[in-house]
């Protein structure tokens, strides 16, 4: 008996120990997450008025959402059209980050330089050194996808194309292809290296063992390197879809942050939590396939 | 490591089209070092070159030179960056790492709430959030302080989950057979789980670096003392057309940290990291 209650009590210690690792970080989140979170819901359904005291807050009911949904017509094409974005930019962002990563992981001469190379998007992407970049014109035009085709002079390629009597249709879609790769390799500059991260977990025993059965790189591809690298592709899965709807050169984001800077506060929150829903179905969606797949493995 | 059983030209081809991708991710940059290099006649030559025909380091030297004209030393500001980026990315890691584990090895009362909550913040990017923060900092009397620059990355949730992740792949036998030996929670964590998730964490330091580094912290830090590099860099660079090759300098020299610290932290992760010694 006295045994048992031991037992029982070594559980309940660790349980506890669990939740003093985890709190630190829960007091930060507290801090820095929740209370903006909440204030921002609070926010959009209030009017905000700068005082000399600080601020105050009259209710206004839906009046904001109203305002972002009904009256503002740009609203929801620009949010439809983020979701449209996102089904083409996901799979074409992931399968680019996995192919580049299982590259990168494999032993040749100049790979830290390599590997740095594709890293240099994440410095540059974000922060000042972009702002400082895009500065200048000719480096603007390289990153916001009229690059591609001004580089390589593909303009008189198209036109050649069309009178060879190739559909438009197919024309358009691959020079707005070569038009988004800067985009869409820069990316993928954090999913090549979790998944480059995720890979080097993965031990050699495994691929030799496999090799001495006698698979095919294909079959150790398809059977040791994807399952096992499963969980760090799912985080890069989520972190895509995010990434791609919070990116700032969303045009809802655009709208959330002008609205905001112009102190339009309630408009900017309401559009926020708007989007946000959509952000939270999307995601949600995405979980439930990765869920599913990982039973079905 | 793997043996590559892939024909020779199927090799160089798959490289070729690496190289490519990686001028494609490399040309904006190496744009961005040519133009520092320029002296300021070659700046305005259009179409812009690839090359500098007479690369000189006049931009670094302006750019000291506009620094020195500043009110506050250049060093100080330097110092002020390298101090919060060192500081966040060392708590970001640490304490990221320690929320992880539970997270991922033990079930509490509650693990499944926290980690919903986890995937929910991600979702709100910082911009869109920087008025309600702003609003924080000020109750928490943390304006024109670090740690109002530097607390919010001890909060992250990319950093967290990306250690989950990782450390959701340890075997449990692993940490079963520590704790059989009498090994101590905290002891398991730095001596067990820590080791075996290194590639993990050397990504991260890689991510939390590059973000504290680009953080200007303009909305929270007024004190001229206390700015840090990429805000005082802008206003530098803000000076438009005569500043051009000193802005692009500027960019540069902003852009050495983080790639220093990616050769450091990638030349050390060893190459893989094996689940040793436990048989399943």
């Amino acid at each position: 008996m006295a045994k048992k209650k031991k037992f029982k009590s070594y559980y309940r210690r660790k349980e506890y120990i669990g939740i003093w690792f985890v709190l630190p970080w829960v007091i930060g989140l507290a801090y820095f997450f929740i209370y903006p979170i909440v204030f921002s819901i609070v926010n959009s359904f209030c009017q905000m008025d700068v005082t000399p005291a600080g601020y105050s807050f009259s209710f206004v009911g839906a009046k904001y959402y109203k305002n972002v949904l009904f009256i503002d017509q740009r609203n929801l094409p620009n949010i439809l059209s983020s979701i449209g974005n996102l089904l083409y930019n996901v799979p074409m962002v992931l399968i680019f980050s996995l192919f580049v990563a299982v590259i990168l992981n494999q032993k040749f001469k100049g790979r830290i330089l390599l590997r740095a190379i594709f890293f240099l998007p994440i410095i540059t992407t974000g922060g000042v050194v972009m702002k400082i970049i895009t500065g200048d014109g000719v480096a603007q035009s390289m990153m916001n996808g009229t690059g591609g085709t001004a580089i390589f002079q593909v303009t008189s390629m198209e036109e050649m194309l069309l009178n060879s009597g190739i559909p438009q249709e197919i024309t358009t879609f691959i020079f707005q292809f070569i038009n988004n790769i800067f985009g869409l390799i820069w990316k993928s500059g954090i999913q090549i290296l979790l998944l480059l991260a995720g890979l080097q977990t993965i031990s050699p025993a495994m691929y030799e063992a496999a090799s001495i059965d006698g698979a095919t790189g294909w079959e150790k591809f398809w059977k040791i390197t994807l399952p096992t690298l499963y969980p760090v592709l799912s985080l890069a899965l989520v972190y895509t879809v995010i990434d791609s709807f919070v990116d700032t050169t969303n045009p809802v984001m655009n709208t959330i942050i002008s609205s905001a800077q112009s102190l339009n506060f309630g408009n900017s929150s309401a559009l926020c939590w708007v989007y946000f829903t959509v952000i939270a179905l999307v995601v949600g969606i995405v979980f439930l396939i990765i869920n599913k797949a990982s039973k079905n493995r | 490591m793997r043996k590559l059983n892939r024909t020779r030209g199927g090799n160089i081809a798959i490289f070729s089209i690496l190289i490519l991708l990686g001028i494609f991710m490399a040309l904006p940059l190496v744009y961005a070092v040519v133009q520092a290099i320029k002296p300021i006649e070659e700046l305005y030559i259009f179409p812009p070159k690839f090359y500098a025909r007479r690369p000189t380091f006049d931009n670094f030297r302006d750019l000291i030179n506009v620094s020195g004209n500043l009110a506050v030393p250049f060093e100080r500001t330097v110092m002020n960056s390298i101090f919060v980026s060192v500081i966040s990315t060392v708590g970001h890691v640490i304490i990221a790492s320690m929320a992880a584990y539970p997270l991922a090895k033990h079930k509490f009362p509650g693990s499944k709430v926290l980690f919903n909550i986890i995937v929910t913040t991600l979702m709100f990017s910082a911009p869109v959030m920087s008025i309600p923060t702003y609003i924080v900092m000020a109750k928490l009397h943390l304006i024109n302080n670090y740690l109002s620059v530097i607390l919010p990355s001890f909060a992250s949730t990319l950093g967290l989950y990306l250690m989950k992740q990782f450390m959701t792949q340890l075997p449990e036998s692993m940490l079963e057979a520590a704790r059989i030996d009498g090994a101590r929670e905290i002891r398991i964590f730095f001596k067990v789980v820590m080791p075996q998730v290194k590639p993990a964490w050397f990504t991260l330091i890689i991510f939390a670096f590059q973000a504290s580094w680009n953080q200007t912290g303009g909305s929270f830090i007024y004190n001229e003392e206390l700015k840090l590099l990429p805000t005082v860099l802008s206003q530098i660079s803000a000076d438009g057309i005569a500043h051009a090759g000193v802005s692009a300098a500027a960019a540069v020299l902003l852009m050495i940290p983080p790639i220093v610290t990616f050769l450091i932290t990638q030349s050390n992760v060893v190459e893989t990291m094996s689940h040793s010694g436990i048989k399943e």
